[in-house]
């Protein structure tokens, strides 16, 4: 025992040197757990600094809306689907089974693109308001330079949140990235929205610069014109029509004269362009539109709308391709061409062009009961196509005038048709005789289930859902 | 007696060699004799390595090669012989010069098994904690390739799924429960020989995720199970709070093969085996599937058939008839493992290499298969003080998995039965003029994976004083992954077929290292009749993980389109460099007084680079008791057919840090989109600086029984888990801009349940034996506390008081008579079936029990196991795929119970077309609902394995072992679907295999 004892005794020393060692180790160094940033992440902080990241961050968010957001033109974008949703398209290909359910006018809260468009559009509004606080805060960056991301991010808020209403109804309204807001947030009503769109626009336009330079990036008259488009859709003739008469006379721009040009990168119409992901990429529209066999791989365009054209309409030769096998013809739109890489890029995907305005003009001058000023407006659209300008006619007639323009002018073009038919009250007159599953409720999507299952607040759901 | 085992276990364990010591401190001892003999087994046959030691001092020994030993010993002095499966045996010299001495062979379970613990050994009799263990010998009777496969069904309180009978596919593991309400944060800890080897992966979903359920690759497949020695899987309070932050979900330690001393012995293994899939689906013939479609027409009133409804009108010869299940993945799937290993040394030093191939073909259409081939090499020595210790190992793998780019079994459950021909006349995929999907494009494309894996440790030990040990372990791990996945164009239909400017490919690279580093001290000093253990340990730790990966799309030729140079566009998909650092300093004692009464204490306190600087240091603990009932006099005297009795008791605390790295940062990255020249920078996450650890508090109770000389062996534990401070991607609507932020919660989860085991030895005869072990588990988890539960984003998700398993459905009440829709129950009155309010049932999808029941038989020269699996438990069953009878989708014939006509009281559905609104929106209702979740228990034979010892070593110089081992031989279930251990409609069911082999040793 005695023995044993002194080996305890003896050990002691060492084993407090050791515990005190291994302790001084451990509080001596508690910075060993510090590590660097990872080498593809920059701190929230450091982007707001430097107006080179600011506007890399701005350039994610159009990279996003051409990739991942409703406006792109692959066949998860609105120009397809919302043309199959209304009258533009025919579907041929029955295995594109999420393409039929807008086709049949057969969504369901749990749809893929019902959800994939709302979340990119939020995910893109979150992105713009980390932007306009950090930028906001900001005190190295240059005032010119804060206003120009300023100014884009607020009209890249107002668009987003125009689709998100246009298709989905009341929605919120996301002015903050605190998330413990958004969380719970309310739909707001229309009322709400469109003037928190207006401001924004407003905002916008106060912000971005008159030069027309580069059709990239949004400016002042690509703002001005998503606000007369706005106007119009909420039925302020007087406000649209002078916002658009503004931009037609002081924005610089100009119709192409052969409507062969309209979709060149070069168009002298084009307000604002998306660039594509590398220089010699043209639009996904073309790739998505065009086809060369038959019969129709997945769609072509209706009959319905073929049947609309006019004769002698320029826009049916130069912007309307076919493909026959001798008994039956089909057609698709070919107002982009290029389905392939070219040297330089030759196409652009385009979300804002004169013509529309020109027809915003039109209808709310006619509106208003200025008819010839109405009817000036529309013969520059029609004229232009080759076709004889119209004489006259009632208010009705030239409204009329007016919608059969803008489904020749802009069909499958980011849902056009389907919003004009949804803002004049005529979608159910129009697509309930010709489409089986039509109803007056079809005019709104549903809001996606997973939404209203995180957010209760959302509820409740669009009818007839 | 029991005194002595103590000190045999003391010197066995802790290998105190202080003869020398006590030469140089100089105490004056009586004088000395030596005492030589020989140790055998009791045919006589001499054993070397068996431990000796003097009782009354401190002097051991081993023996040598012939069984040969010497020792100081006086005349009176008494010898304790032990070497783990022998039983001990205490011999007093009594004057003896020359001692033989024969061991008896232990058949118990209990013996003197040492059980890892990590960081110290336990024996078997004397731990405190929860630790199970599955040693070599039920490992290498299984035919599989990754080394969770060899646990199920085998140790009591771990459920082990497989995600897929492909070959490579994942196993998910759960140890006592879902702890966090993460779905991804209950994964263990694994250690392989001292090593954390990090199981998330490095592939990239992407690549993957179309072919492998459950997401990418896991490095766990790297691993090569019959190299591995044993897997202890630690569970409780006691054992896992040494690991802190890391043990909340248990751990899993993985010992390799190590040489033993003798001669050398040179083993071959070669098996090769046949494997089908365990089931196939009862699915409608041509005719009845016809059938139906027509019906599901005229009740739409559609006439003529439309131009898009090819097989029925005409386009498709009506005629054909093809089981797509056995054409797409019916193949018989080839196993074939060769491996051969070389061991044996001196007494000081002993060593085994080792090397393995394994080749698993698939079962699904085309040339598939999964190679792997490993090498170990291992390394032990001990100085001839036995002071110094050393210990190296290293393990090599590498495999190469090829797949189909994405996988076949959706399409063969739901290709119409009169589907045209897969090729044309020419040879050529037939796509019968573009009107259907032709399954061989799945095939066009392929995904393929190429992984290595290294994992190194050295040990080395020396032992200062005769109780006080200095050592360290020093690890590193090396895992690189190359994985491709392509997308030809010939994949579609023509004419875009040919168009390369469609293909595309997605390349993914990453690597892994990671070191580790740990200084430790033990000691262990004895006062009187009480023994202590001491441990302080730190380790430092750093893992580094790259990944590259890259979208290669429109190339000039097919040929190349595994060629990045060849791709008109490279797009970046993933830079990833991400680093994590890993600090603690752990320590225990253990207090054993007369081997009665046992206390332990574990701690450790933590620091983890994955937390905000103000939330990364915390610390752990845990105390544990057993309580030897056995050692007692009025056990021993009261109840003596009790061999053995032990209650012992733990509580502590352990944490989770499973949230992945940087998660606390408010950072931007570098996207792989560009616009205009510049690359975008987009927000990486909601960020919170402020979350910290999951804490988990572990409570177990435990009886240890051994009856009869401890040929029946009985354990119960039961235990409570509960987890708060819940480290949650709390899911937010996307209103937010994203999906989720990561946050603490408190919330608490709590799991409780009851582990049994019993082992019995049902007879034992010279010629005979026969053992039994049956385990069970019977787990409990529940949501305790969810603080504004019902205005969180989980309400729908979770019930307090409910488990974290459950799902909430809709409840089918019946298929309407009069207009054949099904028809739910309408909770909220509103007049619709709307999802938030009406989906009111809940349904628990863990299981409510599961175990295995493994009997072991040897007669003579065969020797046979059989080990049953079996689970009791609800799965999402064939409705749950949501294909609705009538559609272009083949169906289970048991749809032909469908509504038919007014009045029809039935449990399907009229048969519809996608034109009807109702009949879908009532079809999604339904795979949505109670009837689309069922039972799903099962037994299965998941093992047999036969063996017959066709010579003997001993006697012939040369050994060899026949055996046949078949897996998943036989399932009993009522599982309305392919496999209910996997319960999945979408993936390959588990295989059955039937393997043929022998073992050669010389």
């Amino acid at each position: 025992m005695k023995l044993r004892k002194s080996i305890l005794v003896k050990s002691i020393p060492s084993l407090l040197l050791g515990c005190f060692l291994l302790l001084g180790m451990l509080w001596g160094c508690e910075d060993f757990v510090d590590v660097d940033l990872p080498n593809n992440q920059l701190t929230g902080e450091v982007v707001f600094q430097n107006p080179s990241t600011v506007d890399a961050a701005l350039a994610n968010i159009y990279a996003e809306l051409r990739d991942e957001s409703p406006f792109k033109g692959n066949i998860d974008g609105m120009s397809y689907l919302l043309g199959h949703y209304a009258d533009e398209f025919d579907l041929h290909n029955p295995s594109l089974s999420n393409v039929g359910y807008f086709y049949e006018n057969n969504l369901l809260a749990t749809d893929t693109n019902v959800d994939n468009w709302w979340t990119a559009s939020y995910t893109l509004i979150y992105a713009i308001n980390r932007i306009i606080e950090g930028v906001g805060a900001s005190d190295t960056l240059l005032d010119t330079d804060k206003d120009r991301f300023l100014g884009e991010a607020h009209f890249l808020r107002a668009l987003l949140h125009f689709y998100l209403y246009q298709l989905y109804g009341e929605i919120p309204y996301v002015e903050s990235s605190d998330y413990t807001v958004n969380t719970n947030i309310q739909r707001n009503e229309i009322d709400h929205v469109h003037q928190r769109m207006v401001d924004d626009l407003k905002r916008a336009k106060d912000l971005l610069t008159m030069e027309t330079g580069n059709t990239l990036r949004p400016n002042y008259w690509v703002a001005s014109a998503l606000l007369a488009r706005t106007y119009l859709y909420q039925g302020q003739w007087e406000l649209a029509q002078t916002e658009a008469v503004d931009l037609i006379d002081h924005g610089g721009y100009a119709l192409a004269l052969d409507v062969g040009e309209v979709f060149l990168g070069d168009s002298p119409e084009t307000l604002w362009h998306l660039g594509p992901i590398s220089d010699g990429i043209n639009t996904r529209e073309a790739f998505t539109f065009v086809f060369e066999t038959t019969p129709p791989p997945n769609s072509a365009l209706s009959p319905f709308l073929i049947a609309d054209f006019e004769e002698n309409d320029a826009r049916f030769n130069a912007w309307v391709g076919s493909v026959s096998d001798g008994e039956d013809t089909w057609y698709y739109p070919y107002k982009y061409k290029e389905t392939a890489p070219t040297d330089r890029t030759e196409e652009y995907s385009i979300l804002f062009r004169l013509a529309e305005v020109y027809l915003i003009a039109a209808e709310a001058s006619i509106q208003l009961d200025r008819l010839s000023e109405g009817l000036y407006y529309l013969n520059a659209i029609r004229s232009r196509a080759g076709l004889v300008p119209l004489a006259g006619g009632d208010k009705n007639s030239l409204l009329s005038a007016v919608e059969q323009e803008r489904r020749i002018e802009l069909f499958s073009e980011q849902g056009h048709r389907f919003f004009d038919l949804k803002r004049t009250g005529r979608a159910s007159g129009v697509l309930g005789p010709i489409k089986d599953n039509w109803e007056a409720t079809d005019a709104l999507l549903p809001i996606p289930e997973s939404e209203l299952l995180l957010n209760p607040n959302l509820s409740p759901q669009n009818e007839g859902y | 007696m029991r005194r002595a085992s103590l000190l045999v276990l003391l010197y066995v364990f802790l290998m105190p060699f202080c003869a020398s010591y006590m030469q140089a401190g100089n105490v004056l001892e009586p004088p000395q004799a030596t005492v030589s003999g020989t140790v055998t087994d009791t045919s006589g046959n001499p054993l070397a390595g068996v431990n000796l030691v003097v009782e009354s001092k401190h002097i051991g020994t081993m023996s040598g090669l012939d069984g040969s030993f010497t020792i100081n010993a006086g005349p009176d002095d008494v010898l304790i012989f032990s070497m783990i499966g022998f039983k001990t045996l205490i011999v007093p010299i009594a004057g003896r010069e020359d001692i033989l001495v024969s061991l008896e062979e232990d058949v118990t379970v209990l013996g003197e098994v040492v059980l890892n613990a990590g960081y110290y050994t336990v024996s078997e009799k004397e731990r405190t904690g929860s630790i199970e263990k599955v040693t070599s010998v039920d490992i290498e009777k299984q035919p599989i390739s990754n080394p969770l496969a060899a646990l199920q069904g085998r140790v009591a309180g771990v459920d082990i799924q497989q995600n897929s009978g492909i070959a490579g596919a994942n196993f998910s593991i759960q140890i006592r429960g879902r702890n966090s309400i993460r779905t991804d944060g209950n994964e263990p800890l694994y250690i392989v020989d001292g090593v954390p080897f990090s199981s998330g992966s490095l592939g990239e979903q992407q690549t993957s995720a179309s072919i492998l359920p459950g997401g990418a690759v896991s490095p766990l497949n790297n691993l090569n199970p019959t190299d591995i020695e044993s897997i202890e899987i630690l569970k409780d309070a006691d054992a896992t709070a040494i690991y802190g932050s890391r043990g909340a979900n248990g751990v899993v330690l993985i010992t390799t093969k190590k040489g033993k001393a003798g001669r050398t012995e040179v083993q071959f293994n070669i098996l090769s085996g046949l494997g089908q899939v365990s089931n196939t689906l009862d699915l409608m013939g041509t005719s009845e599937y016809l059938a139906m479609r027509r019906e599901a027409f005229a009740n739409e009133g559609i006439d003529p058939i439309p131009d898009n409804a090819y097989d029925i009108n005409g386009t498709w010869d009506m005629d054909r008839e093809t089981d797509w299940q056995k054409v797409l993945f019916g193949k018989t799937a080839y196993l074939t493992n060769i491996q051969g290993s070389l061991s044996g040394g001196s007494d000081q030093t002993q060593f085994l290499v080792s090397g393995n191939y394994h080749r698993q073909t698939n079962v699904l259409l085309g040339d598939y298969h999964n190679d792997k081939v490993s090498a170990m090499a291992n390394l032990n020595h001990r100085s001839d003080n036995d002071r110094l210790r050393f210990q190296l190992s290293a393990n090599f793998s590498s495999t190469r998995n090829d797949l189909p780019a994405s996988g076949l079994v959706l399409s063969a459950t739901s290709l119409p039965p009169n589907a045209p021909e897969l090729y044309d006349e020419n040879g050529n995929m037939n796509w019968e003029n573009r009107t259907w999907l032709n399954p061989l494009a799945n095939l066009e494309g392929v995904y393929r994976s190429k992984a290595s894996n290294l994992v190194g440790n050295a040990r080395i030990g020396y032992r200062v004083l005769d109780n006080l040990e200095l050592s360290a372990n020093v690890g590193y791990t090396e895992t690189h992954i190359k994985e491709i996945n392509t997308w030809p164009s010939t994949r579609y239909a023509p004419p875009f077929d040919a168009i390369t400017g469609y293909s595309s490919a997605r390349h993914n690279v990453g690597q892994r290292t990671s070191w580790i580093l740990e200084p430790q001290l033990s000691w262990s000093p004895k006062l009187g009749d009480t023994r202590f253990n001491a441990l302080l340990g730190m380790t430092f730790q750093g893992q580094q993980d790259v990944r590259l990966s890259e979208s290669a799309s429109s190339f000039t030729t097919n040929s190349l389109i595994e060629n990045r140079a060849a791709a008109s566009f490279l797009s970046i998909i993933a830079d990833i460099y991400e680093e994590y650092r890993y600090q603690a300093v752990y320590g225990r004692i253990n207090v054993d007084h007369k081997g009665k009464y046992i206390l332990n204490l574990t701690g450790r306190r933590d620091g983890s680079s994955r937390f905000g600087p103000d939330k990364r240091f915390s610390n752990f603990g845990a105390i544990g008791a057993a309580w030897v009932l056995s050692n007692e006099d009025f056990m021993a005297n009261g109840l003596p057919w009790v061999s053995f009795g032990k209650l012992r008791a733990s509580y502590g605390t352990s944490g989770n840090d499973q949230i992945g790295n940087y998660q606390y940062l408010d950072t931007y990255s570098f996207g792989n989109d560009q616009y205009a020249n510049v690359v975008g920078l987009y927000p990486t996450r909601l960020f919170n600086p402020d979350f910290s650890w999951e804490s988990n508090k572990k409570l177990e109770f435990a009886l240890d029984l051994g009856l009869f000389n401890d040929r029946v062996m009985l354990n119960a534990a039961h235990y409570r888990n509960r987890s708060s401070n819940q480290l949650v991607g709390i899911p937010l609507p996307a209103t937010t801009g994203f999906s989720s932020i990561n946050a603490n919660l408190d919330a608490t989860v709590e799991n409780t349940g009851w582990e049994l085991g019993l082992h019995a030895v049902n007879l034992r005869s010279d010629a005979f034996q026969w053992s039994t072990s049956l385990n069970l588990t019977l787990p409990k988890n529940r949501l305790v506390a969810f603080p504004d539960l019902e205005g969180s984003t989980y309400a729908n998700r979770f019930v307090i008081g409910e488990p974290l398993g459950i799902t909430k459905v809709y409840q089918m009440e019946q298929v309407d008579p009069e207009t054949g829709l099904y028809e739910f129950t309408d909770f909220n009155g509103d007049g619709n079936i709307s999802s938030v309010e009406d989906k009111q049932v809940l349904r628990d999808l863990s299981p409510k029990y599961f175990g295995g029941l493994t009997n072991s038989l040897v007669y003579r020269k065969f020797s046979m196991d059989i080990l049953f699996q079996f689970t009791k438990q609800l799965g999402y069953n064939l409705w749950g795929r949501g294909a609705m009878p009538g559609r272009m989708f083949n169906q289970p014939r048991e749809v032909l119970q469908r509504w038919q006509t007014i009045g029809d009281q039935v449990e399907v559905q009229r048969f519809a077309t996608s034109s009807s609104q109702e009949a879908r929106t009532a079809n999604t209702n339904h795979s949505q609902s109670d009837a689309a979740i069922s039972d799903a228990s099962f037994i299965r034979l998941k093992n047999l394995s036969l063996s017959y010892q066709l010579s003997s070593k001993q006697d012939n110089g040369v050994g060899c072992l026949l055996f046949l081992r078949g897996q998943n031989l036989l399932t009993i279930t009522g599982y309305n679907g392919l496999d209910p251990a996997i319960r999945s409609n979408g993936t390959v069911p588990a295989l059955r295999f039937i393997t043929l082999g022998t073992q050669i040793t010389f």
